[in-house]
Protein backbone atom coordinates (compact mmCIF):
# COMPACT_ATOMS: atom_id res chain seq x y z
CA UNK A 1 0.00 0.00 0.00
CA UNK A 2 1.13 3.54 -0.67
CA UNK A 3 2.10 5.76 2.22
CA UNK A 4 -1.29 6.93 3.44
CA UNK A 5 -0.03 10.23 4.83
CA UNK A 6 1.51 11.09 1.47
CA UNK A 7 -1.69 10.25 -0.35
CA UNK A 8 -3.78 12.29 2.10
CA UNK A 9 -1.56 15.31 2.72
CA UNK A 10 0.44 15.34 -0.51
CA UNK A 11 -2.30 14.72 -3.08
CA UNK A 12 -5.81 14.66 -1.68
CA UNK A 13 -5.84 17.74 0.58
CA UNK A 14 -4.10 20.09 -1.89
CA UNK A 15 -6.65 19.12 -4.56
CA UNK A 16 -9.54 19.59 -2.12
CA UNK A 17 -8.23 23.00 -1.02
CA UNK A 18 -7.73 24.21 -4.60
CA UNK A 19 -11.14 22.97 -5.77
CA UNK A 20 -12.96 23.92 -2.57
CA UNK A 21 -11.66 27.47 -2.63
CA UNK A 22 -12.52 27.91 -6.32
CA UNK A 23 -16.06 26.51 -5.97
CA UNK A 24 -16.81 28.49 -2.80
CA UNK A 25 -15.55 31.74 -4.35
CA UNK A 26 -17.74 31.03 -7.39
CA UNK A 27 -20.51 30.50 -4.84
CA UNK A 28 -20.06 34.09 -3.62
CA UNK A 29 -20.95 35.31 -7.13
CA UNK A 30 -23.90 32.92 -7.61
CA UNK A 31 -25.31 34.11 -4.29
CA UNK A 32 -26.31 37.33 -5.99
CA UNK A 33 -28.46 35.52 -8.61
CA UNK A 34 -31.83 36.50 -7.09
CA UNK A 35 -30.68 40.11 -6.54
CA UNK A 36 -29.62 40.29 -10.19
CA UNK A 37 -32.92 38.79 -11.37
CA UNK A 38 -34.85 41.38 -9.35
CA UNK A 39 -32.69 44.16 -10.78
CA UNK A 40 -33.42 42.90 -14.30
CA UNK A 41 -37.12 43.16 -13.48
CA UNK A 42 -36.50 46.71 -12.29
CA UNK A 43 -37.07 45.86 -8.61
CA UNK A 44 -34.49 47.46 -6.33
CA UNK A 45 -34.20 47.38 -2.56
CA UNK A 46 -34.82 50.36 -0.32
CA UNK A 47 -31.14 51.21 0.17
CA UNK A 48 -31.61 53.21 3.37
CA UNK A 49 -33.56 50.39 4.99
CA UNK A 50 -31.01 47.85 3.72
CA UNK A 51 -28.08 49.80 5.21
CA UNK A 52 -29.86 50.15 8.56
CA UNK A 53 -30.80 46.45 8.60
CA UNK A 54 -27.23 45.50 7.73
CA UNK A 55 -25.84 47.49 10.66
CA UNK A 56 -28.10 45.54 13.01
CA UNK A 57 -27.78 42.17 11.31
CA UNK A 58 -24.16 41.79 10.28
CA UNK A 59 -22.24 41.95 13.60
CA UNK A 60 -24.21 38.99 15.00
CA UNK A 61 -23.82 37.06 11.75
CA UNK A 62 -20.11 37.71 11.64
CA UNK A 63 -19.60 36.31 15.12
CA UNK A 64 -21.44 33.11 14.15
CA UNK A 65 -19.54 33.00 10.88
CA UNK A 66 -16.21 32.98 12.71
CA UNK A 67 -17.30 30.67 15.53
CA UNK A 68 -18.96 27.94 13.45
CA UNK A 69 -16.08 26.99 11.14
CA UNK A 70 -13.67 26.82 14.09
CA UNK A 71 -15.91 24.81 16.40
CA UNK A 72 -17.13 22.33 13.76
CA UNK A 73 -13.88 22.02 11.87
CA UNK A 74 -12.56 19.03 13.77
CA UNK A 75 -15.69 17.00 12.97
CA UNK A 76 -16.15 18.20 9.40
CA UNK A 77 -12.52 18.08 8.25
CA UNK A 78 -11.12 20.22 5.40
CA UNK A 79 -13.36 18.91 2.56
CA UNK A 80 -16.39 18.84 4.84
CA UNK A 81 -15.89 22.46 5.88
CA UNK A 82 -15.94 23.66 2.26
CA UNK A 83 -19.05 21.58 1.53
CA UNK A 84 -20.93 22.34 4.75
CA UNK A 85 -20.52 26.10 4.45
CA UNK A 86 -21.57 26.05 0.80
CA UNK A 87 -24.66 23.95 1.42
CA UNK A 88 -25.68 25.34 4.83
CA UNK A 89 -27.74 23.62 7.53
CA UNK A 90 -24.50 22.94 9.35
CA UNK A 91 -25.38 22.12 12.95
CA UNK A 92 -28.71 20.47 12.16
CA UNK A 93 -27.52 18.24 9.31
CA UNK A 94 -23.89 18.33 8.11
CA UNK A 95 -22.23 17.93 11.53
CA UNK A 96 -24.54 15.06 12.60
CA UNK A 97 -24.10 13.28 9.24
CA UNK A 98 -20.32 13.65 9.31
CA UNK A 99 -20.30 12.27 12.83
CA UNK A 100 -22.69 9.39 12.09
CA UNK A 101 -20.81 8.39 8.93
CA UNK A 102 -17.45 8.35 10.72
CA UNK A 103 -18.82 6.46 13.72
CA UNK A 104 -20.59 3.86 11.60
CA UNK A 105 -17.34 3.12 9.77
CA UNK A 106 -15.55 2.87 13.12
CA UNK A 107 -13.01 5.68 12.66
CA UNK A 108 -11.97 8.49 15.00
CA UNK A 109 -13.36 11.94 14.22
CA UNK A 110 -10.60 14.32 13.21
CA UNK A 111 -8.26 11.55 11.99
CA UNK A 112 -7.29 11.27 8.29
CA UNK A 113 -9.56 8.24 7.78
CA UNK A 114 -12.30 10.04 9.69
CA UNK A 115 -12.00 12.91 7.21
CA UNK A 116 -12.64 10.47 4.34
CA UNK A 117 -15.81 9.07 5.95
CA UNK A 118 -17.00 12.53 7.09
CA UNK A 119 -16.65 13.79 3.50
CA UNK A 120 -18.71 10.88 2.21
CA UNK A 121 -21.34 11.51 4.89
CA UNK A 122 -21.62 15.21 4.09
CA UNK A 123 -21.76 14.66 0.31
CA UNK A 124 -24.52 12.07 0.68
CA UNK A 125 -26.49 14.29 3.08
CA UNK A 126 -26.17 17.16 0.59
CA UNK A 127 -27.76 15.04 -2.16
CA UNK A 128 -30.53 13.82 0.15
CA UNK A 129 -31.40 17.23 1.58
CA UNK A 130 -31.33 18.95 -1.83
CA UNK A 131 -33.67 16.33 -3.30
CA UNK A 132 -36.07 16.49 -0.34
CA UNK A 133 -36.02 20.30 -0.36
CA UNK A 134 -36.72 20.40 -4.09
CA UNK A 135 -39.67 18.04 -3.72
CA UNK A 136 -40.76 20.07 -0.69
CA UNK A 137 -40.72 23.38 -2.50
CA UNK A 138 -42.68 21.95 -5.43
CA UNK A 139 -45.31 20.27 -3.26
CA UNK A 140 -44.95 22.87 -0.51
CA UNK A 141 -48.10 24.93 -0.81
CA UNK A 142 -50.22 21.84 -1.34
CA UNK A 143 -48.70 19.99 1.62
CA UNK A 144 -49.05 23.11 3.72
CA UNK A 145 -52.79 23.04 3.20
CA UNK A 146 -53.30 19.36 4.04
CA UNK A 147 -50.94 18.88 7.02
CA UNK A 148 -52.47 19.68 10.39
CA UNK A 149 -50.28 22.11 12.40
CA UNK A 150 -49.61 19.45 15.04
CA UNK A 151 -47.48 17.53 12.49
CA UNK A 152 -45.10 20.48 12.14
CA UNK A 153 -45.03 20.87 15.92
CA UNK A 154 -44.07 17.21 16.31
CA UNK A 155 -41.46 17.36 13.53
CA UNK A 156 -39.87 20.35 15.25
CA UNK A 157 -39.07 18.06 18.18
CA UNK A 158 -36.54 16.20 16.00
CA UNK A 159 -34.05 19.04 16.43
CA UNK A 160 -33.82 19.12 20.25
CA UNK A 161 -33.66 15.31 20.17
CA UNK A 162 -30.83 15.44 17.63
CA UNK A 163 -28.86 18.06 19.58
CA UNK A 164 -29.27 16.06 22.78
CA UNK A 165 -28.07 12.88 21.04
CA UNK A 166 -24.97 14.65 19.76
CA UNK A 167 -24.28 16.28 23.13
CA UNK A 168 -24.31 12.89 24.85
CA UNK A 169 -22.18 11.29 22.13
CA UNK A 170 -19.50 13.93 22.50
CA UNK A 171 -19.99 13.88 26.27
CA UNK A 172 -19.22 10.18 26.43
CA UNK A 173 -15.94 10.81 24.62
CA UNK A 174 -14.87 13.01 27.59
CA UNK A 175 -17.33 12.45 30.49
CA UNK A 176 -15.54 14.69 33.02
CA UNK A 177 -15.49 17.58 30.57
CA UNK A 178 -19.20 16.96 29.91
CA UNK A 179 -20.12 17.07 33.61
CA UNK A 180 -18.11 20.22 34.20
CA UNK A 181 -19.05 22.14 31.08
CA UNK A 182 -22.72 21.34 30.37
CA UNK A 183 -23.92 22.96 33.64
CA UNK A 184 -21.72 25.97 32.83
CA UNK A 185 -23.50 26.39 29.46
CA UNK A 186 -26.92 26.03 31.11
CA UNK A 187 -26.07 28.61 33.79
CA UNK A 188 -24.63 31.04 31.22
CA UNK A 189 -27.77 30.75 29.12
CA UNK A 190 -30.04 31.10 32.18
CA UNK A 191 -28.35 34.35 33.20
CA UNK A 192 -28.57 35.53 29.61
CA UNK A 193 -32.35 35.06 29.36
CA UNK A 194 -33.09 36.61 32.73
CA UNK A 195 -31.20 39.62 31.40
CA UNK A 196 -28.19 39.65 33.72
CA UNK A 197 -25.89 40.67 30.87
CA UNK A 198 -28.41 42.75 28.95
CA UNK A 199 -29.80 41.70 25.60
CA UNK A 200 -27.32 43.47 23.33
CA UNK A 201 -25.50 41.89 20.41
CA UNK A 202 -22.43 41.46 22.59
CA UNK A 203 -24.20 39.25 25.14
CA UNK A 204 -26.02 37.29 22.42
CA UNK A 205 -22.71 36.62 20.70
CA UNK A 206 -20.63 36.01 23.80
CA UNK A 207 -22.59 33.07 25.24
CA UNK A 208 -22.24 30.62 22.31
CA UNK A 209 -18.59 31.66 21.89
CA UNK A 210 -17.75 31.05 25.55
CA UNK A 211 -19.70 27.76 25.41
CA UNK A 212 -17.83 26.39 22.40
CA UNK A 213 -14.33 27.79 22.81
CA UNK A 214 -14.34 27.34 26.59
CA UNK A 215 -15.05 23.62 26.20
CA UNK A 216 -12.43 23.25 23.46
CA UNK A 217 -9.80 25.09 25.50
CA UNK A 218 -10.56 23.15 28.66
CA UNK A 219 -10.55 19.91 26.64
CA UNK A 220 -7.08 20.53 25.19
CA UNK A 221 -5.59 21.76 28.49
CA UNK A 222 -7.19 18.81 30.29
CA UNK A 223 -5.79 16.37 27.75
CA UNK A 224 -2.28 17.80 28.05
CA UNK A 225 -2.38 17.83 31.85
CA UNK A 226 -3.94 14.38 31.99
CA UNK A 227 -7.11 15.51 33.81
CA UNK A 228 -9.65 13.83 31.53
CA UNK B 1 -55.58 36.61 -4.75
CA UNK B 2 -51.82 36.23 -4.49
CA UNK B 3 -50.00 39.21 -3.04
CA UNK B 4 -48.35 41.31 -5.73
CA UNK B 5 -44.78 40.94 -4.47
CA UNK B 6 -45.20 37.15 -4.39
CA UNK B 7 -45.96 37.16 -8.12
CA UNK B 8 -42.50 38.69 -8.62
CA UNK B 9 -40.98 36.37 -6.01
CA UNK B 10 -42.38 33.27 -7.75
CA UNK B 11 -41.64 34.40 -11.32
CA UNK B 12 -39.79 32.17 -13.79
CA UNK B 13 -36.78 34.52 -13.89
CA UNK B 14 -36.36 34.11 -10.09
CA UNK B 15 -36.32 30.32 -10.50
CA UNK B 16 -33.73 30.58 -13.28
CA UNK B 17 -31.57 32.87 -11.11
CA UNK B 18 -31.62 30.42 -8.20
CA UNK B 19 -30.83 27.22 -10.11
CA UNK B 20 -27.05 27.79 -10.71
CA UNK B 21 -26.35 28.17 -6.98
CA UNK B 22 -28.11 24.92 -6.09
CA UNK B 23 -26.39 23.14 -8.97
CA UNK B 24 -23.02 24.36 -7.65
CA UNK B 25 -23.73 22.72 -4.28
CA UNK B 26 -24.53 19.41 -6.00
CA UNK B 27 -21.55 19.72 -8.33
CA UNK B 28 -19.12 20.31 -5.47
CA UNK B 29 -20.55 17.43 -3.43
CA UNK B 30 -20.28 15.17 -6.50
CA UNK B 31 -16.65 15.93 -7.37
CA UNK B 32 -15.57 15.76 -3.72
CA UNK B 33 -17.34 12.43 -3.31
CA UNK B 34 -15.77 11.05 -6.48
CA UNK B 35 -12.27 12.06 -5.44
CA UNK B 36 -12.76 10.83 -1.88
CA UNK B 37 -14.12 7.49 -3.06
CA UNK B 38 -10.98 7.03 -5.18
CA UNK B 39 -8.63 8.17 -2.39
CA UNK B 40 -10.11 6.16 0.51
CA UNK B 41 -8.89 2.71 -0.54
CA UNK B 42 -5.39 4.10 -1.22
CA UNK B 43 -5.32 5.17 2.44
CA UNK B 44 -6.45 1.77 3.64
CA UNK B 45 -10.14 2.66 4.05
CA UNK B 46 -12.01 -0.33 2.60
CA UNK B 47 -14.87 0.28 0.15
CA UNK B 48 -17.25 -1.57 2.52
CA UNK B 49 -16.57 0.99 5.27
CA UNK B 50 -17.13 3.85 2.86
CA UNK B 51 -20.42 2.26 1.81
CA UNK B 52 -21.43 1.95 5.45
CA UNK B 53 -20.62 5.63 6.00
CA UNK B 54 -22.71 6.60 2.96
CA UNK B 55 -25.65 4.41 3.97
CA UNK B 56 -25.86 5.63 7.54
CA UNK B 57 -25.56 9.27 6.46
CA UNK B 58 -28.31 8.72 3.88
CA UNK B 59 -30.69 7.40 6.51
CA UNK B 60 -29.70 10.02 9.07
CA UNK B 61 -30.25 12.90 6.60
CA UNK B 62 -33.90 12.12 5.97
CA UNK B 63 -35.29 13.26 9.35
CA UNK B 64 -33.46 16.61 9.53
CA UNK B 65 -34.27 17.27 5.83
CA UNK B 66 -37.98 16.90 6.58
CA UNK B 67 -37.56 19.32 9.49
CA UNK B 68 -35.96 21.82 7.10
CA UNK B 69 -38.85 21.36 4.66
CA UNK B 70 -41.39 21.97 7.41
CA UNK B 71 -39.49 25.14 8.36
CA UNK B 72 -39.41 26.09 4.69
CA UNK B 73 -43.21 26.30 4.59
CA UNK B 74 -43.22 29.51 6.61
CA UNK B 75 -40.46 30.95 4.44
CA UNK B 76 -42.37 29.85 1.32
CA UNK B 77 -45.40 31.88 2.31
CA UNK B 78 -43.18 34.91 3.03
CA UNK B 79 -40.56 35.14 0.28
CA UNK B 80 -41.87 32.73 -2.37
CA UNK B 81 -40.62 29.40 -3.74
CA UNK B 82 -37.35 30.15 -5.56
CA UNK B 83 -35.69 32.19 -2.83
CA UNK B 84 -36.75 29.76 -0.06
CA UNK B 85 -35.42 26.83 -2.05
CA UNK B 86 -32.10 28.48 -2.81
CA UNK B 87 -31.56 29.90 0.68
CA UNK B 88 -32.13 26.54 2.35
CA UNK B 89 -30.20 24.41 -0.15
CA UNK B 90 -27.38 26.92 -0.34
CA UNK B 91 -25.44 28.36 2.64
CA UNK B 92 -28.50 29.27 4.70
CA UNK B 93 -30.46 27.55 7.42
CA UNK B 94 -34.06 27.81 8.60
CA UNK B 95 -33.04 29.32 11.92
CA UNK B 96 -31.30 32.19 10.15
CA UNK B 97 -33.30 33.01 7.02
CA UNK B 98 -36.76 33.84 8.34
CA UNK B 99 -35.65 36.32 11.04
CA UNK B 100 -33.39 38.00 8.47
CA UNK B 101 -36.22 38.41 5.95
CA UNK B 102 -38.47 39.69 8.73
CA UNK B 103 -35.90 42.24 9.83
CA UNK B 104 -35.40 43.58 6.28
CA UNK B 105 -39.18 43.93 5.83
CA UNK B 106 -39.47 45.64 9.21
CA UNK B 107 -36.89 48.27 8.28
CA UNK B 108 -38.98 49.01 5.17
CA UNK B 109 -42.07 49.41 7.34
CA UNK B 110 -43.61 46.21 5.92
CA UNK B 111 -44.60 42.82 7.31
CA UNK B 112 -43.82 39.58 5.48
CA UNK B 113 -46.77 37.82 3.90
CA UNK B 114 -49.17 40.76 4.20
CA UNK B 115 -50.46 43.24 1.64
CA UNK B 116 -48.32 46.09 3.00
CA UNK B 117 -45.26 44.16 1.78
CA UNK B 118 -43.94 46.00 -1.27
CA UNK B 119 -41.69 44.72 -4.03
CA UNK B 120 -38.93 47.00 -2.74
CA UNK B 121 -39.30 45.46 0.73
CA UNK B 122 -39.03 42.01 -0.83
CA UNK B 123 -35.90 43.06 -2.73
CA UNK B 124 -34.46 44.44 0.52
CA UNK B 125 -35.08 41.06 2.16
CA UNK B 126 -33.42 39.24 -0.76
CA UNK B 127 -30.37 41.53 -0.57
CA UNK B 128 -30.06 41.30 3.20
CA UNK B 129 -30.31 37.50 3.12
CA UNK B 130 -27.60 37.45 0.43
CA UNK B 131 -25.17 39.89 2.07
CA UNK B 132 -25.75 38.39 5.51
CA UNK B 133 -24.66 34.92 4.45
CA UNK B 134 -21.56 35.98 2.51
CA UNK B 135 -19.37 35.70 5.61
CA UNK B 136 -19.88 31.93 5.90
CA UNK B 137 -18.81 31.21 2.37
CA UNK B 138 -15.98 33.76 2.21
CA UNK B 139 -14.48 32.62 5.52
CA UNK B 140 -14.73 28.96 4.48
CA UNK B 141 -13.23 29.72 1.04
CA UNK B 142 -10.26 31.63 2.40
CA UNK B 143 -9.49 30.10 5.78
CA UNK B 144 -10.40 26.39 5.76
CA UNK B 145 -6.84 25.31 4.94
CA UNK B 146 -5.49 27.50 7.74
CA UNK B 147 -7.77 25.84 10.28
CA UNK B 148 -5.96 22.56 9.75
CA UNK B 149 -2.68 24.29 10.65
CA UNK B 150 -4.32 26.06 13.61
CA UNK B 151 -5.78 22.80 14.91
CA UNK B 152 -2.43 21.00 14.68
CA UNK B 153 -0.74 23.89 16.47
CA UNK B 154 -3.27 23.90 19.31
CA UNK B 155 -3.11 20.15 19.71
CA UNK B 156 0.68 20.18 19.41
CA UNK B 157 0.75 16.89 17.51
CA UNK B 158 -1.07 14.96 20.22
CA UNK B 159 -3.90 12.79 18.85
CA UNK B 160 -5.51 12.76 22.29
CA UNK B 161 -5.59 16.56 22.29
CA UNK B 162 -7.21 16.56 18.82
CA UNK B 163 -9.87 14.18 20.16
CA UNK B 164 -10.37 16.39 23.23
CA UNK B 165 -10.70 19.43 20.98
CA UNK B 166 -13.35 17.61 18.90
CA UNK B 167 -15.21 16.49 22.00
CA UNK B 168 -14.98 20.00 23.48
CA UNK B 169 -16.35 21.61 20.29
CA UNK B 170 -19.24 19.13 20.32
CA UNK B 171 -19.99 19.47 24.04
CA UNK B 172 -19.81 23.28 24.06
CA UNK B 173 -21.73 23.77 20.80
CA UNK B 174 -24.53 21.32 21.49
CA UNK B 175 -24.84 22.01 25.24
CA UNK B 176 -25.68 25.59 24.28
CA UNK B 177 -28.29 24.46 21.74
CA UNK B 178 -29.85 22.07 24.27
CA UNK B 179 -29.86 24.85 26.90
CA UNK B 180 -31.72 27.12 24.47
CA UNK B 181 -34.49 24.54 24.25
CA UNK B 182 -34.71 23.58 27.95
CA UNK B 183 -34.47 26.98 29.68
CA UNK B 184 -36.63 28.44 31.17
CA UNK B 185 -37.24 25.13 32.87
CA UNK B 186 -40.75 23.77 32.47
CA UNK B 187 -41.42 20.15 33.48
CA UNK B 188 -44.19 19.85 30.87
CA UNK B 189 -42.12 21.19 27.97
CA UNK B 190 -42.12 18.83 24.99
CA UNK B 191 -38.61 20.01 24.08
CA UNK B 192 -37.35 19.00 27.54
CA UNK B 193 -38.85 15.50 27.22
CA UNK B 194 -37.43 15.07 23.73
CA UNK B 195 -33.99 16.05 25.06
CA UNK B 196 -34.21 13.71 28.09
CA UNK B 197 -35.48 10.71 26.12
CA UNK B 198 -32.76 11.02 23.49
CA UNK B 199 -30.12 11.52 26.17
CA UNK B 200 -31.13 8.38 28.09
CA UNK B 201 -31.29 6.30 24.91
CA UNK B 202 -27.90 7.60 23.73
CA UNK B 203 -26.22 6.77 27.05
CA UNK B 204 -27.65 3.24 26.80
CA UNK B 205 -26.63 2.99 23.14
CA UNK B 206 -23.04 4.03 23.87
CA UNK B 207 -22.78 1.47 26.69
CA UNK B 208 -24.32 -1.19 24.47
CA UNK B 209 -21.84 -0.41 21.70
CA UNK B 210 -18.94 -0.72 24.12
CA UNK B 211 -20.09 -4.23 25.02
CA UNK B 212 -20.99 -5.14 21.44
CA UNK B 213 -18.52 -3.28 19.24
CA UNK B 214 -19.63 -5.22 16.17
CA UNK B 215 -23.35 -4.34 16.47
CA UNK B 216 -23.89 -2.85 13.03
CA UNK B 217 -27.43 -1.60 13.59
CA UNK B 218 -26.26 0.49 16.56
CA UNK B 219 -23.44 2.09 14.59
CA UNK B 220 -25.52 2.82 11.53
CA UNK B 221 -28.95 3.66 12.87
CA UNK B 222 -28.38 4.40 16.57
CA UNK B 223 -28.39 8.19 16.28
CA UNK B 224 -31.36 8.22 13.92
CA UNK B 225 -33.35 5.94 16.25
CA UNK B 226 -32.45 8.21 19.17
CA UNK B 227 -33.74 11.24 17.29
CA UNK B 228 -37.09 9.58 16.62
CA UNK B 229 -37.41 8.28 20.19
CA UNK B 230 -36.87 11.84 21.41
CA UNK B 231 -39.49 13.12 18.98
CA UNK B 232 -42.01 10.45 20.02
CA UNK B 233 -41.60 11.08 23.76
CA UNK B 234 -41.73 14.84 23.19
CA UNK B 235 -44.92 14.37 21.16
CA UNK B 236 -46.56 12.51 24.08
CA UNK B 237 -45.71 15.50 26.29
CA UNK B 238 -47.41 17.73 23.68
CA UNK B 239 -50.66 15.86 24.12
CA UNK B 240 -50.65 15.65 27.93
Amino acid sequence: MENKTNVFRGEYLPWIIKTGRATNLLGVLLCFGPCLALALMGVWPNWTALSAAMIVQLPGNLVTQIREPISYFTVLGVPGTYMAFLSGNISNMRVPCASIATKSAGYVEGSDEGTITATIGIAVSTFVSTIILTIGVILGSWLLSILPPIVTQILNLLLPALFSTLLINYGMMRPKLFFIWTPVCFILYYFYIIGTWGYGTLATAAIPIISAFGAMGLGVVGSKKGWF
Amino acid sequence: MQLEYLTTANSMIMWIACIPAVLLVLFQAFIFLKRTWATGPRMGVPVEKMKEAAKSSLIASIGPSIVVVSGMFSLLASVGGPLSWMRLAYIGSVMYELPTAERAAMFCGSTLGTDNMTEAAFATAAWLMTIGCLGWIIISALFTDKMEVLRDKIAGGSMDAVAALTAGGGIGGFAYMVAMRCIPFNPMSSNLWAVLASAVFTVWLNLYMKKNPTAKWAQQFGMTISMFIGMAVGAIALFI
